[in-house]
């Protein structure tokens, strides 16, 4: 990419940003009283007007307006890709390939519950030409023979093979999920490999290392705090990378700390810079501000396009989630004060 | 320059016969009509005629239904007539007939689904709900969902009936045992149904159309009876409607109730009683478009003057004066004509005419689009001067300028004095004939001060001695003075003022320091003709510097300058004329406070 073009899009980012929702947008989100209102508002007020433009926000339904806000992403990652060249465009398919975990995933259950109206529901058919199989195959399969000769040809197929079974009561997906997400990143550090070097490889990488640290030390307190599991499973449930714990400070974490432990740890080691003020909810509340508040600080201050980049997408993506939460919040009919416990901005 | 001579006529008839000469007044539009309640009094024993309007009602009620059904209705002349009984039965059968539709009236249907509708209603939608075995079902579904329908194991067969940019909307059609699982899987797919409606409205509609339009058209033509009952005055067993037709329509009006047994009294405006005579202006189709300025200020009282030809005329000239420019005006003149003859707008007739002064003086000037010496060589042969007939633009011409514009100033307010001399004759109003600043102490007053500095700077002769101050100074001043004491004098009263003595005199003595500030500052007021004059001028030669300076694109910029100045000078000038005509001159002379001629169909 030419400097031009990689300044030209980590401005449009940053610019992108700046229409994101504010927390007076997010304070009148929560006194809506229906999906249709929340719909209104967003399409009236917000840059989602685009994405919802020509809906029937009287009638729309709750899965159709989330279905939109999460395109929108993927749209507004191709107005900006527009600058870009092909290593830009290996991160677009490593967002892509978080969704085909997912779409795998939803497909495996459907054959425990003998429904597919959800997984079929879910599926991103919006980004079908970038998924690596045939979604409507997919949709298809009732079993894992099935399964497995849809994804023939893909890099989830020496995965899915070892999880094949026929009894599907006792079938360990969070295995699955832990093989599938170690696969995602270790797709992630190949390209950042292949890509980068020096100081912007550096940077690209431990935006990652951060995402799958948070991840393995709220994946650490839930494994303790509500399922009692040994030390030996939570190790081989964490993804082993590390950036500021070291590998023995996880594992003492693990041998040593109680679940309630973790939140100090948390609070004395160099993540206190990015924590919530927010007092103590549930560990990924916290672990998701944190990873907002580096993202944040990353888009203010650095001058890597591509770093921007990568934090614009997962930025959007905790806004996108705070969206969805009000949303079902009010479907539900939650309290607007307890929704609003649940938003990171 | 007149007011059309006005007869009062009254037309009456028996009970049988009132509608019909109702009808034949309304859609006659030659009557002024008066309410009844000033055609009544305690001695002619005449009453008013009371009427429940029960057709305003039943129009409301077919508009409602019709509005609920989406049918437009285009009133017709009514074809049949109905008793109420008839009327309040249909609107039930229609009430019953569409009931149904009520029950969707939750939903608002946007206009893809009523095309979606629309093409479902190829299959009966009477026959769909019929169905004992098949369930059929419509809706929207995201254009997303709509690809993901194929990849469920579906119970249904569906067509897609239209689609848009966000929806597609399908009908589906499936056995009653899979209505469930169907449903299921639309829901996940964030299918919105919309619900078929029982009958084809627009079918039913279609059956129904002729017979509602003539039954509205028929109680909108009664509903417009009963609201011309307020205008008839019942006298025992007659009833009668009275106003005011032109002289010149009497004839026709007559006519129109030829086929009703109606008797028909013309009598004198003036004795109408408590009635106001209405004014209808009548002037040449030169003048007609300057009522505007008549009408915005006050229609006149019947029986005074009508100022519009003096407004034309005076306004033409004031406005060619401050916009001379031959070119420009004729712009003005073609524009303002297509314009008037397209629409009638009066404001357009009023451009064209005075495009016509404004070419008139564009050509004294000899200015044409602000080029000050194309017409030189005509000025030269014409009138034999030097250059051209007068340059505004030469510093020695300013004064004349000035001095001429005051002078025309000075001519058109002892003009005003004299038509309130012989509007207030007239009136034989003789106290403000006389010694009003606008009567004849006024006209002396203002016109031997005028004739004496005109002497004495023109002809240097001094007309001002003791005696003719005495005479025709200060003798008016006195009239001025002591006016009402004078006009009760004349008219046989008591001499003594309304507000007595003290009063008058504190009162009076700054109403004659207010009259003579007034001669003067009316008399400097048309000193802004002379000064448009210039300014016009001004503006003109800026564009003309602008061209010169902007060469290739020179004659954009005049084109541009042109129109700039047109619109700009134009509308000033036009509004200063205006004022001219409302302050300097119409206080002078012009009172108003007349009711304007309307026939109903306009008062309505």
């Amino acid at each position: 990419m030419t400097s031009m073009a990689a300044n030209a899009m980590s401005a449009k980012a940053k610019a992108m940003l700046s229409n994101r929702l504010t927390a007076n947008d997010y304070q009148v989100l929560l006194q809506k009283k229906s999906v249709s209102e929340v719909a209104s508002f967003l399409k009236n007020n917000t840059y989602f007007k685009d994405v919802l433009d020509g809906i029937n926000e009287s009638a729309i339904h709750r899965g159709q307006l989330e279905t939109l806000v999460r395109m929108d992403l993927y749209n507004r990652i191709s107005r900006l890709l527009r600058y870009s060249d092909k290593k830009e465009e290996e991160f677009y398919r490593l967002v892509v390939s978080q969704s085909e975990i997912s779409i795998i995933v939803d497909c495996i259950r459907s054959f425990h519950t003998n429904d597919k109206t959800i997984m079929i529901s879910k599926m991103p058919t919006y980004i079908q030409g970038k998924i690596s199989f045939n979604l409507k195959e997919l949709s298809k399969a009732d079993n894992f023979d099935e399964l497995l000769a849809v994804l023939k040809h893909t890099d989830y197929y020496n995965i899915i093979k070892k999880y094949k079974t026929i009894n599907m009561d006792e079938f360990d997906y969070v295995g699955l999920e832990h093989d599938l997400n170690r696969f995602h990143f270790e797709k992630v550090f190949d390209v950042v490999n292949r890509n980068y070097s020096g100081q912007a490889k550096k940077e690209i990488l431990e935006v990652y290392l951060v995402e799958i640290e948070l991840d393995n030390i709220a994946k650490i307190y839930r494994l303790k705090k509500y399922f009692n599991v040994g030390p030996n499973q939570i190790k081989s449930l964490i993804i082993p990378k590390y950036l500021y714990f070291s590998s023995r400070e996880i594992d003492d974490i693990i041998l040593n700390k109680k679940a309630d432990d973790i939140l100090n740890v948390l609070a004395n080691s160099p993540y206190k810079n990015y924590l919530s003020n927010k007092n103590f909810m549930y560990i990924e509340y916290h672990t998701k501000s944190i990873f907002y508040n580096y993202n944040k600080h990353n888009i203010s201050f650095s001058n890597n396009t591509d770093l921007v980049l990568m934090s614009y997408v997962f930025l959007s993506k905790i806004e996108i989630q705070n969206i969805v939460d009000i949303i079902e919040g009010i479907r539900y009919r939650v309290a607007p004060e307890k929704i609003s416990r649940l938003l990171i901005y | 320059m007149a007011i059309e001579k006005m007869k009062f006529v009254q037309v009456s008839c028996d009970l049988e016969h009132l509608n019909d000469a109702l009808m034949t007044m309304y859609n006659s539009n030659l009557l002024h009509v008066e309410q009844a309640y000033n055609v009544i009094d305690e001695d002619n024993g005449g009453k008013l005629v009371k009427s429940d309007n029960v057709y305003s009602e039943y129009c409301n009620t077919l508009k409602n239904i019709c509005h609920r059904i989406g049918m437009d209705i285009n009133v017709e002349k009514s074809k049949n007539t109905y008793t109420n009984e008839e009327i309040e039965s249909f609107i039930n059968e229609l009430e019953t007939k569409f009931a149904l539709v009520d029950s969707n009236e939750t939903v608002t249907l946007n206009e893809d689904d009523k095309i979606a509708l629309e093409k479902l209603s190829e299959c009966d939608f009477v026959k769909i709900h019929k169905c004992q075995y098949i369930s059929i079902g419509l809706g929207r579904i995201p254009v997303e969902s709509y690809k993901k329908i194929d990849m469920h194991d579906n119970k249904f067969i569906y067509v897609n009936l239209h689609n848009a940019n966000r929806y597609y909307w399908i009908a589906y059609a499936t056995s009653n045992t899979y209505v469930k699982e169907t449903l299921k899987v639309l829901e996940s797919l964030f299918f919105e149904p919309i619900k078929i409606p029982e009958i084809n409205v627009k079918k039913v509609i279609e059956e129904y159309r002729d017979k509602i339009i003539d039954v509205y058209a028929y109680c909108e033509q009664q509903c417009t009876i009963c609201k011309l009952y307020d205008y008839v005055a019942q006298f025992d067993d007659k009833y009668v409607i009275s106003g005011f037709v032109p002289v010149s329509k009497v004839d026709a009006y007559k006519q129109k109730f030829n086929s009703i047994p109606v008797t028909v009294d013309v009598l004198e405006a003036e004795n109408s009683g408590k009635c106001s005579i209405p004014t209808l202006l009548k002037n040449n189709a030169f003048f007609k478009p300057f009522e505007l300025f008549v009408d915005m200020y006050s229609t006149p009282k019947y029986g005074d003057i009508d100022p519009t030809m003096f407004v034309a005329i005076t306004y033409c000239i004031l406005f060619g004066i401050m916009f001379g420019d031959l070119g420009q005006g004729l712009l003005l003149f073609v524009g303002g004509e297509i314009l008037y003859r397209k629409t009638k707008n009066r404001l357009a007739g009023v451009v064209s005419r005075v495009g016509i002064t404004s070419m008139i003086f564009g050509f004294l000037f000899g200015s044409v689009f602000g080029l000050e010496e194309v017409l030189n060589p005509v000025h030269q042969s014409l009138f034999g001067v030097r250059e051209k007939l007068f340059n505004v633009m030469d510093g020695s011409n300013t004064m004349t300028l000035l001095i001429g514009a005051v002078l025309i100033g000075a001519v058109l307010i002892l003009v005003t004095m004299l038509l309130n001399i012989y509007k207030n004759i007239k009136h034989k109003e003789w106290g403000e004939v006389l010694f009003s600043q606008n009567g004849v102490a006024g006209f002396i007053f203002y016109g031997f001060i005028l004739v004496g500095i005109g002497m004495m700077f023109l002809a240097n002769n001094n007309i001002f001695s003791p005696l003719t101050i005495g005479i025709f100074i200060i003798l008016p001043v006195l009239c001025f003075f002591f006016k009402e004491p004078l006009s009760h004098l004349l008219e046989g009263k008591g001499i003594t003022p309304e507000s007595g003595w003290g009063n008058f005199v504190l009162e009076t003595v700054f109403e004659v320091l207010e009259i003579a500030l007034s001669f003067v500052t009316n008399t400097m007021s048309y000193l802004r003709v002379g000064g448009f004059v210039l300014s016009h001028a001004g503006m003109m030669l800026v564009v003309m510097t602008l061209v010169e300076m902007t060469g290739n694109a020179g004659p954009v910029v005049f084109i541009i300058g042109n129109i700039f100045v047109m619109c700009l000078e134009g509308l000033i000038v036009g509004i200063q004329a205006l004022r001219l005509e409302y302050y300097e001159m119409f206080s002078r002379y012009y009172d108003g406070n007349g009711k304007k001629y309307q026939v109903l169909t306009s008062i309505e």
